[in-house]
């Protein structure tokens, strides 16, 4: 076997799930298994211990599925990133969530990899944190208890928040006023990592951004807000010139943290793409 | 643990340790070994098999996380001597060299052209960015699905 001896189980319902999870000791759970799984077999590779217990949450139809209404977007946790990007509900400020998700891993890992999974294993080179955070999601959790709790994206990856509860659902506001913006960048196209992804999200008031979040989430560090290029932008004209203007005022503490002149290169081309686009869109809304 | 799986549309009852990968399930338990096992950690895409219509990647699947799934292997593609659509177009387009990825490229193809079954060239290429072929023969292959995808529309 590839696998050291588990002993796994697979839960019906989100009570059953919190229940083995505060009985057991060294338990993991399961979601779509394309980091786990992979993690599992690398380590009995390596001959490291791994967990004693598996479980399984792919049999819980609570935490399936996704749904649009009054105004909000909820994603059930179990959602794969395949499902998600084919829902039809992906418009506005959302489009930036499809954009993240068509483009994640390849077919067979979109197919797999749950949104859950993606953000609760906490990988610094996974697209969806600057998304999320962009977008100001909120993430759902049932504790040990069941007993449900929130948090923000932003907390949970900026602040590195520790939790070991259940992750259940995602929910963002379907906001038709704001312009969003994501780019990631590859080493090149054949590898489907990514070494940067960047999303902004900005209103356009009187003419002028407000209220912008620049997100950066890279290889080698947990996603960053650029509070430099955000207070740049906010309350200057959304013109063609800003694009350019905007790569003299990025936070160098973020540029500090990419790993080679290459990836600050693709970075400030990401940075003046993610505005250029803000504009055309602004242009043509 | 005792689950329940169809493999090709025959149903299986299988006793399992739970660490078993469904990829290891399909070759050892089943002797189905057309199933490829390759480079083992989600990266080459050899062990494509489809699991409920969509393609996924049998090494990195726990076996016992597909109590009560369908599964589709290479195996339940042919009928008797007559092999399927794309099967045919990847023998007649020259599509295979080494044939070590095979099984997992008509796989992905199958999953595909079941859901979107006249496909741009574009979309061939991205719903088979998970499979490499080390033999580099990744426009044969393209033009191979996209010449089931024709006959099977006809």
């Amino acid at each position: 076997m590839l696998i050291n001896p588990i002993k796994f189980y697979r839960p019906q319902t989100i009570q059953e799930a919190a229940e083995l999870y505060s009985s057991l000791d060294s338990v993991k759970l399961l979601a779509g298994g394309t980091f786990v799984v992979n993690n599992l077999k690398s380590s009995k590779k390596a001959g490291r211990k791994t967990n004693d217990n598996l479980i399984s949450l792919k049999g819980i139809n609570e935490l399936k599925g996704s749904s649009l209404s009054k105004g909000s977007l909820t994603i059930n946790s179990m959602a794969t990133i395949t499902e998600i990007f084919e829902f039809s509900g992906l418009k506005d400020n959302l489009s930036v969530l499809k954009d993240a998700c068509s483009t994640l891993g390849t077919t067979q890992i979109r197919n797999m990899a749950t949104i859950g999974g993606n953000i609760a294993c906490r990988y610094t080179w996974t697209e969806l944190p600057a998304v999320l955070i962009a977008l100001e999601a909120t993430l759902n959790f049932a504790d040990k208890n069941n007993k449900p709790k929130s948090m923000s994206a932003e907390e949970f990856f900026l602040n590195s928040a520790k939790t070991d509860d259940i992750l259940t659902s995602i929910v963002i506001e379907h906001d038709t006023d704001s312009f969003c913006s994501y780019q990631r960048f590859t080493r090149s196209a054949a590898i489907d990592l990514p070494l940067g992804a960047l999303c902004i999200r900005t209103d356009i008031a009187s003419g002028c951004f407000s209220n912008t979040k620049v997100v950066l989430n890279t290889t080698n560090s947990f996603p960053k807000r650029d509070s430099t290029l955000e207070a740049f932008l906010n309350g200057k004209k959304a013109a063609d010139n800003i694009a350019d203007s905007a790569l003299n005022n990025i936070d160098e503490n973020i540029l500090g943290k990419l790993n080679n002149e290459y990836q600050e290169h693709m970075f400030r081309i990401s940075i003046k793409n993610a505005v250029k686009n803000i504009i055309k869109d602004l242009k043509t809304k | 643990m005792k689950i329940t799986l169809t493999v090709n549309g025959k149903q299986h009852e299988l006793d399992l340790n739970g660490n078993e990968t469904l990829l290891e399930v399909i070759r050892d338990h089943l002797k189905l070994t057309g199933t490829k096992s390759s480079c083992d950690e989600a990266e080459c895409g050899s062990c494509t098999v489809i699991i409920n219509g969509r393609s996924a990647l049998s090494c990195i699947t726990i076996a016992c996380d597909c109590d009560g799934f369908s599964v589709e292997t290479i195996e339940g593609l042919s009928s008797g001597e007559e092999l399927h659509p794309i099967q045919q177009a990847f023998l007649d387009k020259g599509a295979v060299q080494c044939g070590f990825c095979t099984p997992g490229m008509i796989m992905s193809s199958k999953a595909l052209l079941d859901n979107n079954p006249r496909p741009s060239k574009e979309e061939i290429k991205k719903s088979l960015d998970g499979n490499l072929c080390r033999c580099a023969c990744y426009q044969k292959i393209f033009e191979a699905v996209y010449t089931a995808a024709d006959k099977m529309a006809k």
